[in-house]
């Protein structure tokens, strides 16, 4: 059973036996009552027989017409209360007395009327005087004794009334006794039996969270009764099962994210070790290709002194055909130390320590704009270029993202009627980016990808020389320095690249790394 | 309690309360049981009259009461409580049972009576039957003629009382004493010509006459008591045996009250009167236990009758109020004592 239903029972039965104690309490408070009455009804008997008695006295000595109907009108009176008696006396006993009584009462009328009439006829002549004495003492006896049986019979009936007040308190107190009694021990077998249970049900609960506590998830609360700590041991025994099958899969999980931490140990290993023969081969790749391109300037110069040489010291004596093989070998030669120069930047922007020099990148442009001017006196071209603009970085490497950047700019605009280059600072989701942004030819952005790579044109020989290795060598630079640049463009239209340059202890930091 | 099936745990607390109740119970009403008599019952021979008035002895005798009560009695029958009282007086039997009459008569004559108790009070009881035929038809007829009685007896009172209250006296008629067994034959042969006594003679004679008879009855004549006698030594000697006997006599009035009908059944086989004339007549009777203040008016009253009409040798009054025992009954049935002390 719940302890709620316990607790519910406990409750109606207390409630009952209260119930109980009212009802008790009423009936004898009903009971004392009737009985009060009923005692104070036989004493008013007994008082109006007595008074009865003394006005028999009182026409016995006098004679007196007065006394004689008071004796009557007393006797209506006990007539008149011997009626109210019934109601209140029940019991069987008490009914014999009051017949008693009524007999008593009436024969005493009886007796009390042949005493007048005996009086009347003695003193109307009619009865001896002697005689009439006699019959009046035989009277009297008779009428005295029946006024001792009316008042016996009274004080029986308050003595019956008498008791049954007695008897009523001794009911009620010892009934309520009883069910007070009843009433503390069934509180008392009902609080212990619940306690019982309590600290039972606590108990197990109590074993049970040590138990599984001390890493038994196998520990089973035992199940006794139906009531909460039944509900409640059962959910926790469904608990533990849970708690034991997620500890279960926790182990697995944990097992295979050891065993994937160790792959992935082993996977960082393998490719610090892929990284580093990388790096190994790439530096060997960049010390060979700096190597090959600076190694090969000395056998090209040689081969392009030395084709100058003949054209010069033997031009006259060679066929036309043979001079202008050797222009194309000295062009050749020209545009492959143009290739072998950007090669060796290129290798020289991956290399060497990076240092940090505070860069002042508006000068820095409008000296190179300078620059591109006397190689072009001709051309004119508005630049906008933002004053007191200025980054931390390598600045004879950031000078060659310059150069490259704005040196695009005046290349891509040479056919533009009223080309302009800008070179501005913009704040983009909280980073700072430096713009250099043109109107010249442009390009499209489905090549966008080729930009960055080192040899990749968008544009043909033809339309704009160059090598293709300028923007590979800003973007190693860039990256070097932890930072970011992209291109935009289209043709026609101009091109913008933005570079931004991480400052202060997040560029230093990813330097450290 | 599912399943209809009352659960073990909530068995043993109702068990335990049950028996906690129990346990408590007993010890509460420990106090109110009453105790059994341990003693051996006590011996005692009582006389009793065939008549009606003895009902609630022979009651107390037929249920059993004397016996539950401890008591060991043999009862001793007799046609009249007068006839019953000289065997008290004889010594033949412990106790009596006795009309007011020859109770008086015989403490007249020295007899040192106890009276244990009031078993029966009447005042209709005593009655005259008279024979018509004889010319009597109301009281004021009976001047001049025979009139059988069984003197000393409350049949010779009443019918006293009974000639007094009808401006008559004993000197007016013949009185022919007569014992109470020969009082019935005596009127229906003739030999008197109405007879004075008690049921259920009058009742039978009355019916025995038919036409031919009269039965006259004056209710303020006298108030017959009838009671339960030893001699004084007694009570003093067997207090024990007397409240026993008072004890069984209170259960008998008790069993009477409230079963009438079984009550009648046992008197009209002993009484040898049928059980209609006694259910007629049954209701003139008050079977209660009582010691009344009345007893003594009753006592002195017939005591001065007695001293007057020379029906004694003693010219004064004995203190019938020595004569009540009123212990024994103060004992048993305190409240039917009305005795004024």
């Amino acid at each position: 059973m719940r302890i709620r239903t316990r607790l519910k029972i406990m409750t109606a039965a207390s409630a009952a036996l209260v119930v109980i104690m009212a009802l008790l309490l009423f009936w004898s408070q009903h009971r004392l009552t009737t009985a009060t009455k009923a005692n104070d009804l036989a004493d008013e008997i007994v008082s109006n027989v007595f008074d009865r008695n003394t006005l028999r006295s009182d026409y016995l000595r006098n004679n007196n017409q007065r006394a004689k109907d008071q004796w009557f009108s007393k006797q209506d009176q006990i007539r008149d209360l011997l009626k109210k008696v019934p109601s209140l006396f029940v019991s069987i006993d008490d009914r014999e007395i009051i017949d008693d009584m009524h007999k008593n009462v009436d024969g005493s009328s009886a007796v009390f009327q042949q005493i007048t009439e005996n009086r009347n006829l003695a003193g109307n002549g009619q009865r001896h005087q002697l005689q009439a004495n006699e019959i009046e003492n035989r009277l009297t006896g008779q009428l005295l004794l029946k006024s001792y049986d009316t008042i016996a019979d009274a004080r029986r009936l308050q003595e019956a009334s008498s008791q049954l007040i007695a008897s009523t308190q001794r009911t009620a107190a010892w009934v309520s006794l009883s069910i007070i009694a009843s009433l503390a021990i069934f509180m008392i077998v009902v609080v212990w039996s619940l306690g019982r249970i309590i600290s039972k049900g606590i108990e197990n609960l109590r074993l049970g969270a040590a138990a599984i506590g001390a890493g038994d998830l196998q520990h089973m609360i035992p199940l006794t009764g139906e009531d909460e700590f039944a509900e409640v041991a059962g959910a926790f025994n469904m608990m533990s099962a849970n708690v034991a099958e997620s500890h279960a899969a926790l182990e697995q999980e944990i097992d295979e994210r050891k065993s994937a931490a160790d792959r992935i140990v082993q996977l960082n290993r393998e490719l610090n070790n892929t990284v580093s023969q990388l790096q190994g081969a790439n530096q060997e790749l960049e010390a060979f290709s700096y190597s090959v391109s600076h190694d090969l300037r000395a056998p090209l110069r040689a081969m392009s002194g030395f084709s100058v040489a003949l054209m010069e010291d033997f031009g006259d004596k060679l066929e036309v055909e043979a001079r202008t093989y050797l222009d194309e070998i000295v062009i050749g030669s020209r545009h492959m130390g143009q290739l072998i120069e950007g090669l060796l930047t290129l290798s020289r922007s991956t290399r060497g320590e990076l240092r940090r020099d505070s860069v002042d990148l508006s000068v820095m442009a409008n000296r190179i704009r300078r620059e591109l001017e006397q190689t072009e006196p001709e051309r004119r071209v508005e630049w906008r270029i933002e004053p007191g603009m200025s980054t931390l970085g390598d600045e004879r490497m950031i000078e060659v993202v310059m150069r490259n950047l704005l040196g695009n700019a005046w290349k891509y605009t040479s056919g533009r009627a009223e080309p302009v280059i800008r070179f501005y600072a913009e704040l983009d989701n909280g980073v700072y980016f430096f713009c250099v942004a043109d109107n010249g030819a442009g390009f499209n952005m489905a090549h966008a990808e080729k930009l960055f790579q080192a040899f990749q044109r968008l544009h043909r020989q033809e339309e704009f020389t160059g090598i293709g290795i300028g923007l590979a060598t800003a973007q190693r630079i860039v990256h070097r320095h932890g930072g970011t640049i992209h291109g935009y463009g289209e043709p026609d239209k101009g091109a913008t690249f933005k570079f931004f340059l991480p400052l202060g202890e997040e560029r230093e930091k990813r330097e450290e790394s | 309690m599912e399943n209809g099936e009352t659960p073990m745990f909530l068995r043993n607390e109702l068990i335990s309360c049950l028996l906690l109740i129990g346990a408590c119970c007993c010890v509460l009403l420990s106090g109110c049981e009453s105790k059994k008599p341990a003693m051996p019952p006590e011996k005692a021979t009582i006389a009793i009259s065939t008549s009606l008035n003895s009902v609630l002895a022979k009651i107390a005798d037929s249920k059993g009461f004397f016996r539950e009560a401890g008591l060991d009695v043999a009862l001793q029958l007799h046609t009249s409580g007068k006839a019953a009282l000289q065997s008290l007086l004889d010594g033949k039997a412990d106790l009596a049972t006795s009309a007011d009459t020859p109770i008086m008569f015989a403490m007249m004559k020295g007899a040192r009576l106890s009276v244990l108790t009031t078993i029966q009070t009447s005042t209709r009881n005593e009655a005259i039957v008279a024979r018509k035929d004889r010319g009597i038809a109301s009281a004021a007829d009976l001047r001049g003629h025979r009139i059988g009685v069984s003197l000393g007896t409350s049949g010779d009172y009443f019918l006293d009382s009974y000639l007094v209250l009808n401006a008559l006296s004993r000197e007016n008629v013949v009185l022919v004493d007569l014992k109470p067994e020969e009082l019935s034959n005596a009127l229906l042969q003739g030999k008197v010509d109405a007879v004075s006594s008690w049921n259920p003679l009058v009742t039978n004679l009355r019916k025995a006459l038919g036409e031919r008879g009269i039965m006259l009855n004056n209710e303020s004549a006298y108030k017959e008591t009838f009671n339960v006698v030893s001699m004084q030594a007694f009570p003093l000697q067997r207090p024990e045996a007397v409240r026993r006997l008072l004890q069984a006599l209170v259960k008998a009035e008790r069993y009477v009250i409230a079963n009438p009908q079984e009550s009648k059944q046992i008197i009209s086989e002993f009484s040898g009167i049928d059980i209609a004339s006694l259910a007629s007549i049954w209701n003139d009777f008050q079977f209660n236990i009582s010691l009344n203040q009345s007893l003594l008016v009753t006592l002195e009253d017939q005591a001065r009758w007695a001293i007057k009409n020379r029906l004694t040798d003693r010219r004064d009054l004995p203190n019938f109020f020595e004569t009540l025992y009123i212990d024994g009954l103060m004992s048993v049935k305190p409240d039917a004592v009305r005795v004024i002390r």
